[in-house]
């Protein structure tokens, strides 16, 4: 896979990233290294490798529905850039 | 040339644990924002998820009843996007192994509605647009409360017939037990993707879908004018854009939304902080056994057992919390009808007059049972039975002392008294009395009223009755 400028663009919007333009020729040819380097490892013949995997977990072993405490709400909100009302203000997002 | 619609459903689930999906905080509707909240489903760096037993219990509950295949191991994928509505910039949620495919529900038509898949995920926090500081204010209290989201094929032909299955699933949801089922309060969203295609082709039409759907009447309306739309468009010669719209149920219009919002690339991966789920043949059987009585069962029993009505089983079969008051009757020997006809009657009524719906019912059973033991024994006549009923479900009285303290026991009232009472009321009716001698038994229950009144209502109705009977045979 290659990275155009259209990618690179349609990246940023996912990313909510205004990227100026003369920085982009040269985060697009970052970009492109890091692809390259996967290149190489899809190169690699795994054929014949368990795919890795968590050990898996029985129903048993999983936590048992029982509520317990809430963080502090005043704590919570001290790592909000903003707040009101008990509430996280961020940038309007609805209409 | 003819269309017909082709439409698929995706019913987003809250499934009614007491713990979040992930995290341990409350899951309780309306608390005070951001409340019930914690680390991990505030999306801190460094905090990981633990999945609760009780929400993977309740998915696989319902997939045995929908009749689906259950995965020998499950898995969780992450969803990435960036909307405040979920603060760790991903979802947690099952792509490529959901803990249920295949199976599927009937339809009142006995059309059948294969399902695709249900999967488990985490539901989003609340956003709201404070209009005086022109920002969004975020709720996380709903982030984390746990989803199953129940994704049917494109069987449905029409708005009406993808109503029909949300009200039949929401009902079988209801009697599994697995949701409060109220829609109002959004425990159950839906989704629909709408297609046209000329009638007779196999072919699919481009499809568009709309998002929050949050009534059954509001699918139903949304498909018929979606659908309507992209006809005309193709009738215009014009294409149907794929897209995402949003139904305004007011307008009775749906709006497509900002290309922004239609940017979707979820980049898909693996879970790293959640181990994959077995689910063996142990767990399974475990599951049917909890598997609670279903509402075709039920409907046999209330028929072949109960002695009740079509009629009424099909009522009471709307709601898994009138067949708990019904039953719960029956165990504390009120007689199947009885019981029947108080709770389509009396409490229902009751519900209507306070705009409640039947899972909101809070009542003491155990002093229903007991006034309606109190009618049943001669003790009270049925007025006083409804008034004593009113006063269980509105303050929870004891309906002993409320019918000791209201006057409302029947008095033995003596041959003599009895008599004259009815002797009276005869010389006053003689109208009355020569109709029901002339064959009008209407009248028969008139002069009944006139006699209680006469003993001022605290005669027993059948005595009343017996000597009324006698005195008008002479």
């Amino acid at each position: 896979m290659k990275i155009d400028s259209a990618m690179l663009e349609h990246l940023c919007e996912l990313a909510r990233l205004d990227l100026p333009q003369e920085e982009r020729g040269e985060v697009l040819e970052q970009l492109g290294k890091i692809l390259d380097y996967m290149e190489i490892l899809n190169r690699l013949d795994t054929e014949r490798v368990e795919p890795y995997d968590l050990a898996a977990e029985a129903v048993e072993g999983l936590r048992a529905d029982v509520p317990g405490p809430s963080m502090d709400r005043a704590a919570l909100l001290e790592n909000a850039p903003r707040a009101q009302d008990g509430a996280y203000q961020v940038p309007r997002t609805v209409e | 040339m003819n269309y017909e619609i082709v439409c698929g459903l995706e019913v987003h689930v809250e499934m009614n644990t007491k713990s979040k999906i992930f995290c341990a905080c409350s899951t309780a509707f309306g608390g005070e924002p951001n409340t019930h909240v914690c680390p991990v489903c505030s999306g801190q760096p460094g905090a990981l998820p633990t999945l609760n037993r009780a929400a993977v219990e309740k998915a696989a509950r319902t997939g045995l009843a929908l009749g689906c295949d259950i995965a020998p191991v499950t898995r969780f994928d992450r969803k990435n996007y960036f909307y405040p509505d979920l603060p760790k910039a991903y979802q947690i949620s099952q792509l490529y192994a959901p803990i249920c495919r295949g199976g599927g529900l009937a339809l009142e038509s006995g059309r059948f509605i294969r399902l695709h898949e249900i999967h488990m995920e985490e539901d989003a926090g609340k956003l709201v647009h404070d209009p005086f500081t022109e920002t969004t204010l975020c709720d996380y209290n709903r982030c984390g409360v746990p989803l199953m989201e129940i994704v049917t094929e494109p069987d449905f032909r029409s708005g009406e017939e993808a109503a029909d299955f949300l009200e039949r699933l929401r009902t079988l949801l209801d009697f599994l037990g697995v949701s409060d089922c109220k829609m109002q309060e959004g425990s159950i969203r839906a989704d629909v993707n709408v297609s046209v295609r000329p009638v007779g082709s196999e072919a699919l039409g481009v499809r568009t879908e709309m998002k929050n759907l949050n009534s059954i009447k509001a699918v139903a309306r949304a498909v018929r004018a979606e659908a309507e739309r992209q006809i005309e468009l193709l009738r215009e010669g014009r294409a149907v854009r794929q897209e995402t719209r949003r139904w305004d149920d007011n307008k009775g219009a749906s709006f497509a939304m900002r290309s922004k919002e239609n940017a979707q690339d979820y980049r898909y991966f693996p879970e790293p902080d959640l181990p994959p789920v077995v689910l063996d043949e142990a767990f399974l059987s475990q599951v049917r056994r909890s598997m609670p009585e279903l509402p075709e069962q039920k409907r046999a029993r209330y028929l072949a057992e109960y002695g009740l009505t079509e009629r009424d089983a099909a009522i009471l079969l709307r709601s898994a919390r009138l067949c708990r008051l019904l039953e719960g009757l029956i165990g504390r020997g009120i007689p199947a009808r009885e019981a029947a006809n108080w709770t389509l009657g009396e409490v229902l009524r009751l519900l209507g007059e306070d705009g409640l719906e039947p899972a909101d019912l809070e009542i003491d059973e155990e002093k229903l049972a007991r006034a309606l033991r109190l009618l049943a024994a001669g003790r009270i006549g049925r007025p006083a039975a409804r008034r004593a009923v009113e006063a269980v479900y509105r303050e929870g009285a004891d309906p002993e002392l409320f019918c000791r303290e209201h006057g409302l026991f029947l008095e033995k009232v003596g041959e003599g008294d009895l008599s004259a009472a009815v002797a009276k009321v005869l010389a006053e009716n003689a109208d009355a009395v020569e109709k029901y001698r002339a064959g009008s038994d209407k009248v028969f229950g008139f002069l009944v009223g006139r006699c209680m009144a006469a003993l001022r209502g605290k005669a027993d109705p059948a005595s009343v009755n017996r000597a009324l009977r006698e005195a008008l045979k002479r």
